[in-house]
């Protein structure tokens, strides 16, 4: 073979290279870089063709809305740190991360400062066997034992290392596990606030478990756009009964939302009437199928 | 054999460039949006996504009533200047940026807990005199109060 031709095959065999890295860069929300020829057609068009992204109730938030509906703090309804060791498929470990994630987050919230650093520490290593070096590094551990007496440094610490896990992940061209994890915190926070709460009578907190309805139209949203993944499709076949249990409960809005501006405080507060009916035989079978799901992610 | 190794350096570096974006939107959103979210305390949810002139894009998500949030949306200085829109799910505008000098943040509260959707859309640059169009970073990161 000639000095010529060996040029050419090595060509070849980088353009293939190049196609497959560019094919495999791109999520479900890029687009294909276009030529200049092409750049004015695709501004015609580009108009309707919008992308979508999804964003779940952070397991930080869902604690901080639970507290303040009056849930109180239970430590036996944690994942114990010491079933870690059994998760060895992805998927077990990031549906965990994201279990463990909610109840590190619950944790915070009711300054348990113990369990705070116990459930870092498991989700480190969760997060590196996922192959998230830098989710959760030494730096987060020593800032979170140095600022422990400090809620609010707390709360922004751990919201830190969800960013970094999940920027990490989509960055890194996995939103699947991105999806997993998120989707393992939205079912513990769940799991979580329905283990609180036995009677309907509990107005504010079963609100709060209700309306987690809207969210979880979001999360089918989310895994419905990766359910070509098995791990996906299957994390969604197992969440039919929650969102069958949702169904029959019922949240009504008043008609139109009234939007009011505080001229001195710039904020604007959003005003529309909403009245859940529920009935305690459609909370109980909510509650079981929402245990039944974790338990399973578990174990 | 010289020249192998000229076009592999230059694939290699193309290869690099090419992918070397998506780190920097991230290193973007935490640097450059995240402190707009102050005092609110920000999600832990990373919302972002390259656009280009003319492209928008749309988030999904349920903000819970009596919590006080704070929206900031960010674009690459690149880019020409970002336009949000909040709708409900009946896509009925609630406010628009547009009408407040092209704000980058919004605070809020909800009577009651609703999905909203979150438009934004870099704007077309009229003024600009060549026909490429300008490409980069766009966050969109919410915040809420934790100490009420």
């Amino acid at each position: 073979m000639s000095m010529r031709e060996k040029l050419f095959k090595v060509v070849r065999y980088i353009a293939l290279f190049g196609v497959i890295t560019a094919f495999v860069s791109c999520n479900s929300e890029s687009k294909n870089d276009s030529t200049d020829k092409e750049k004015e057609l695709k501004a015609k068009v580009v108009q309707d063709v919008k992308k979508v992204m999804i964003s779940l109730p952070s397991p930080v938030e869902t604690s901080i809305l639970l507290k303040k509906a009056g849930a109180s703090y239970n430590e036996a309804l944690l994942n114990p740190t010491s079933n870690a060791s059994k998760y060895n498929t992805d998927k077990q470990k990031a549906l965990n991360l994201g279990v463990y994630g909610a109840d590190l987050s619950y944790a915070s919230i009711f300054g348990q400062d113990q369990t705070i650093m116990q459930y870092m520490n498991i989700s480190k290593k969760l997060a590196i066997g996922l192959d998230l070096l830098t989710a959760i590094d030494q730096s987060i551990i020593d800032r979170l034992e140095a600022n422990h007496d400090n809620r609010d440094s707390v709360i922004r610490i751990i919201s830190e290392t969800f960013m970094n896990s999940n920027s990490s992940l989509k960055d890194d061209n996995r939103p699947e596990t991105a999806a997993l994890i998120l989707a393992g915190g939205w079912i513990e926070g769940l799991y979580l606030a329905t283990s609180l709460v036995d009677k309907i009578e509990k107005k504010d907190l079963i609100e709060r478990i209700v309306e987690q309805k809207m969210s979880l139209g979001e999360l089918k949203q989310l895994l419905e756009t990766y359910k070509s993944n098995k791990d996906i499709s299957d994390v969604l076949e197992a969440i039919q009964p929650i969102i069958k249990a949702f169904e029959s409960i019922e949240i009504q809005k008043s008609d139109k939302v009234e939007v009011v501006t505080n001229l001195e405080t710039k904020q604007t507060e959003m005003k529309q009437k909403q009245k859940i009916n529920i009935t305690q035989k459609q909370y109980d079978e909510l509650k079981s199928a929402v245990a039944k799901l974790r338990n399973s992610i578990i174990q | 054999m010289k020249k192998v190794w000229t076009v592999i350096s230059i694939v290699a570096a193309f290869i690099l460039f090419s992918t070397a974006g998506y780190g920097q939107c991230r290193t973007f959103a935490k640097s450059e949006c995240r402190p707009a979210l102050n005092p609110y305390v920000h999600d832990g949810i990373y919302n972002a996504t390259e656009l280009s002139e003319g492209e928008s894009a749309e988030l999904y998500k349920t903000f819970y009533s009596n919590q006080n949030y704070r929206i900031a949306i960010c674009g690459d200085a690149s880019l020409p200047r970002i336009k949000f829109t909040i709708m409900d799910a009946d896509r009925n505008v609630l406010f628009t940026n547009a009408d407040k000098n092209f704000a980058r943040v919004w605070d809020f509260k909800m009577e009651s807990s609703q999905q909203l959707i979150i438009s934004i859309e870099v704007s077309p640059n009229d003024d600009k005199m060549t026909d490429t169009f300008a490409r980069g970073c766009v966050a969109v990161l919410i915040g809420f109060n934790a100490n009420e």
